[in-house]
Order: structure tokens, then C-alpha cells, then sequence
């Protein structure tokens, strides 16, 4: 797991390059745009790379470069627009859920034909690209990264008596795509056992979120989000 | 697991699955958020290591030349190139050998110690540009990446080759770019999932005298890595200025 200290680096040079911005100063901005730029084409490179989507030669590399532009983009569009509030979430986890979005579109485009890279991708999709970038979307966005802010502290240990180092254990294993076999291993009990465990402790998980004002749809998807705001767009798959 | 007394009456059944569902997204995007975060953070962490540029004459024919151009005597290209050669060559080994340089015991640390104080040592002696060449230039990197392990992450045999025109811009080529910028771009282009094991060959100079395939390309960087840089310099057609580079954490 990473450490504590590295990630509130992480957090104080956003918070830095932030509060410089606010008073004008462009090149902080730029400075961690050019720090943090390869590990965002690095985040998508991988996405891309676990999608089969590597392509030939610069295929890939363009097409993370592209994307990381675009978080980048929508990123410091919401926190100028005043939208972003450090204490609901992490700048870096705030920045994930944008580049989890943008990947979505991604996805999304390239299921419907449109090419992935090139002017005639770029015509065609940017008015509806420029459109989810606006309005609420941020805020849901924001909405969502709180929900994930609240499950990372969980899961990192950092949030709550009301979990056990072994429940956090047993949500780290299952965020991480472990079947009910494997918990079964893991706790040494039977399958129906783990899968009863399993549910119980992700609804413990569900009850403990609600309970600091997140709220989770029951028939549709990717509601989540705190009252009065609008459902997160962000149709939060496994399969990214 | 302290609590597995919740049963939901059936007609709950489904809207909990649902929203049980939605948890365990969140708790695969929590663990991702988690690793996004290293990843921004692993710029820092890549530290580019070497580096040692050259052109492709023999050391004997290397001279002074007009036009202001700075160039890199005999003898010291000579005694750079040794000290180069064994850190390039200890590197090299590693790379190619599959060894996490970073990962490695407290003797491989010393040795990698030794191999970034050589390095520094020959970078600030032959960091200088060469001349340019005049005629038709052209500027190729090729990049080699090996995967973490035997998956490879879509890199069959677990390595893999990238090549591209760079766009450096101003006509500069290889040997006038600033420390990280050869290797900036292997970053994006990489085919493994971990790019920051990489080496990064550029080539500068006349176009007819660059590799026109992967193949090509790949062979003259396997020689470049393997071989002293007095050697090397017949791994590279004549004319052609060449630089290597890697990150490692």
C-alpha cells in the first residue's frame, strides 16, 4: 500500500499549484502538469493495455496522451469553476474519477465505430465530449469521488473502528476482483459461507456509507451521490 | 466478520443486490484510485539513470570542425566511453537479463550505486552536442521495453520493441535534448505495464543511414547495449549521432 506520507506530498503540491493559480501564477500549474502528465498517460496506458486497444506503433501512445489532455482539461476547468471541495475528496481520487469518466467516453465511442484517434474523431465526438465536460457533471463527479474517498479511507484503514482488519482485508480482496472461491480460501470456509460473509460485509459497507449521507439507487445504476445532487454520469464499471 | 445477521426480505432481494452491487464498484475504483495515485506519483520515482550519447566515426577521425560546432576530443571520448560502457554494459545486463534493478538486494543496490556515479560522471563529460549532420536529417527512437513478469502485459515474450519518428522540433536532434527528454515519450508508447523499465535508444543524422525496420532497429540497439562504446560505434552507421537512455526507479 502506498504510504501515507507520499500520498499527502501528492496532496500538498495540488493544494500548492491550486492556491497559486487562484492568485495568477499559470506556471505552477504547469510545473505539476508536467510532473503528474506520464504517470496520467501512464494510468491510461495501462487501461489501454488491459483492453487490447495497444494498437501499432504510437496507436496507444497517442491515444493515452489524448486522454490524460482531456482529465487534465475538465480537472482544472472544476476546481477554477470552484467546484472541487478538498474536504469530500482527494485532489488525486477527484482526478481519478474524472479519468474514469473520460475513459468511459472513450470506451463508449469506440463501441459505437468512432475512431479513437484523428481529426475525424475529434470532430465528431467533441461537442458531446465538451457537453458532459459542463454543468453538473463535475458535481456528480465530485459526488462520486467522495463515495470512493470513503471506501479508500475504509479500506485503508484510515476511517472507522466499525471495521476490522480482516473485514478490510476481505474488501481490499474483493475490490480487487477475488471470486467467492478465493475468500473461501482465504477464510477457510465454504463457498456459501464466504458468499454470505461476503454480502453481509458489503452491505455493512453500504449502511455505514449511507450513514454519512451517500446514497446508493436500487434499481438503476451509478447513483451514487449525497441528496439533491444529480446521479453521478459515471457508470462505475469493473471492466474499465 | 462481525456482522451477517442482515437478511433483506425477498421483494428487497434485488434493489439490495443492486446496491451491492454498486459497493463492490466502488470498492474496485477505491483500489484503483489507490494505484491511479501511484501512478501519478511515479514520475518522481523513475529516476533517469543513464545516458550516454556518441556519433557513429571512429574515435580516430574525430577532430575539430568549422562553423562553431563543439566538439569531443580523442582521448577524451576514449576515456568517457570506457567508464560509459561499463555502467551501459552492467545496465544492459540487468535490463536484458530481466532483473528489477530497483527491486534488487542490498549488493545490487551498490552495484547500481556504482553504475549512477559512473553514469553522472560520464554524463557531465559527454553531454556536449555533436555536429549536426546537413544533409537530409532524420531522427528515429527506438525504445525496449521488458514486462514486469512472464505475463508480459501485451507484450508476448515479455519485451518489446517500439520505434517512431520523434518531433523534437527546431532541427535539433539527439544530442541537444534536455536530460529526460529522450525518454519522456517511451513513457506513453510503452507496450508493457510498467514503462519505467525501459531503454531508449535515439538516432540522429541522415536519413538513408537510419534503421527502415523493427528489425533493423532492434538489432542495432541490442548491439548498442551490448557492446563497449569503442564497439559501438560499429553497431551504428557511419554519420549517425546516437544516445541511450533509461528510467529506473
Amino acid at each position: 500500500m502506498k504510504s501515507q506520507s507520499s500520498s499527502d506530498a501528492l496532496q500538498a503540491d495540488f493544494a500548492n499549484a491550486v492556491d497559486r493559480l487562484r492568485i495568477g501564477d499559470r506556471t505552477a500549474l504547469d510545473t505539476l502538469h508536467r510532473r503528474l502528465t506520464p504517470g496520467l498517460c501512464r494510468h491510461f496506458q495501462s487501461q489501454l493495455n488491459a483492453a487490447g486497444v495497444a494498437g501499432g506503433i504510437g496507436d496507444g501512445g497517442d491515444l493515452a496522451s489524448d486522454l490524460a489532455q482531456r482529465t487534465w482539461e475538465e480537472f482544472w476547468r472544476a476546481v477554477q469553476r470552484g467546484v472541487y471541495d478538498p474536504s469530500r475528496a482527494r485532489y488525486s481520487t477527484f482526478l481519478y474519477g474524472i479519468a474514469a469518466n473520460i475513459w468511459m467516453r472513450a470506451r463508449r465511442d469506440r463501441a459505437r465505430g468512432v475512431r479513437m484517434r484523428g481529426a475525424e474523431r475529434d470532430a465528431q465526438t467533441q461537442a458531446e465530449v465538451t457537453a458532459d465536460l459542463v454543468g453538473g457533471d463535475s458535481m456528480a463527479t465530485l459526488a462520486w469521488a467522495e463515495a470512493i474517498e470513503r471506501v479508500r479511507a475504509v479500506i485503508e484503514g484510515g476511517a472507522s473502528a466499525a471495521f476490522s482488519e480482516e473485514d478490510r482485508a476481505t474488501l481490499r480482496a474483493i475490490g480487487e476482483g477475488a471470486s467467492e472461491r478465493d475468500l473461501a480460501q482465504r477464510m477457510g470456509v465454504s463457498p456459501s459461507t464466504a458468499h454470505d460473509r461476503r454480502t453481509a460485509l458489503l452491505d455493512r459497507l453500504r449502511h455505514w456509507l449511507e450513514g454519512r449521507g451517500l446514497q446508493f439507487g436500487e434499481n438503476t445504476r451509478a447513483e451514487v451521490g449525497r441528496s439533491g445532487e444529480r446521479p453521478s454520469l459515471a457508470p462505475m464499471r469493473k471492466d474499465l | 466478520m462481525n456482522d451477517s445477521s442482515h437478511n433483506p426480505r425477498p421483494h428487497d432481494r434485488k434493489a439490495d443486490e443492486g446496491s451491492l452491487s454498486q459497493i463492490e464498484e466502488l470498492l474496485h475504483h477505491a483500489r484503483s484510485a489507490s494505484a491511479f495515485e501511484e501512478h501519478l506519483s511515479a514520475p518522481e520515482s523513475p529516476r533517469f539513470v543513464r545516458s550516454w550519447v556518441g556519433h557513429a566515426v571512429s574515435p580516430s577521425k574525430i577532430e575539430s570542425r568549422g562553423g562553431g560546432a563543439r566538439t569531443v576530443g580523442p582521448l577524451r571520448l576514449v576515456l568517457t566511453s570506457t567508464a560509459a560502457c561499463a555502467a551501459i554494459g552492467l545496465a544492459g545486463f540487468y535490463f536484458l537479463r530481466g532483473t528489477a534493478i530497483n527491486e534488487s538486494t542490498g549488493a545490487d543496490q551498490e552495484t547500481v550505486a556504482a553504475v549512477q556515479e559512473t553514469l553522472e560522471m560520464v554524463l557531465g563529460a559527454t553531454a556536449e552536442p555533436v555536429e549536426k549532420a546537413t544533409t537530409s536529417h532524420g531522427d528515429l527512437v527506438v525504445a525496449i521495453y521488458r514486462g514486469e513478469d512472464s505475463r508480459g502485459d501485451g507484450c508476448g515474450e515479455c519485451w518489446c520493441v517500439r520505434r517512431w519518428s520523434p518531433h523534437w522540433g527546431a532541427d535539433r536532434n539527439v544530442n541537444e535534448l534536455e536530460e529526460t527528454e529522450l525518454v519522456d515519450d517511451s513513457i506513453v508508447r510503452s507496450c508493457v505495464g510498467d514503462p519505467s523499465r525501459v531503454i531508449v535508444i535515439g538516432l540522429s543524422g541522415p536519413q538513408d543511414a537510419l534503421p527502415k525496420t523493427d528489425d533493423q532497429a532492434l538489432q542495432l540497439s541490442l548491439c548498442l547495449i551490448g557492446q563497449s562504446p569503442s564497439a559501438a560505434t560499429t553497431c551504428v552507421p557511419r554519420g549517425l549521432d546516437y544516445c541511450m537512455a533509461g528510467w529506473s526507479r
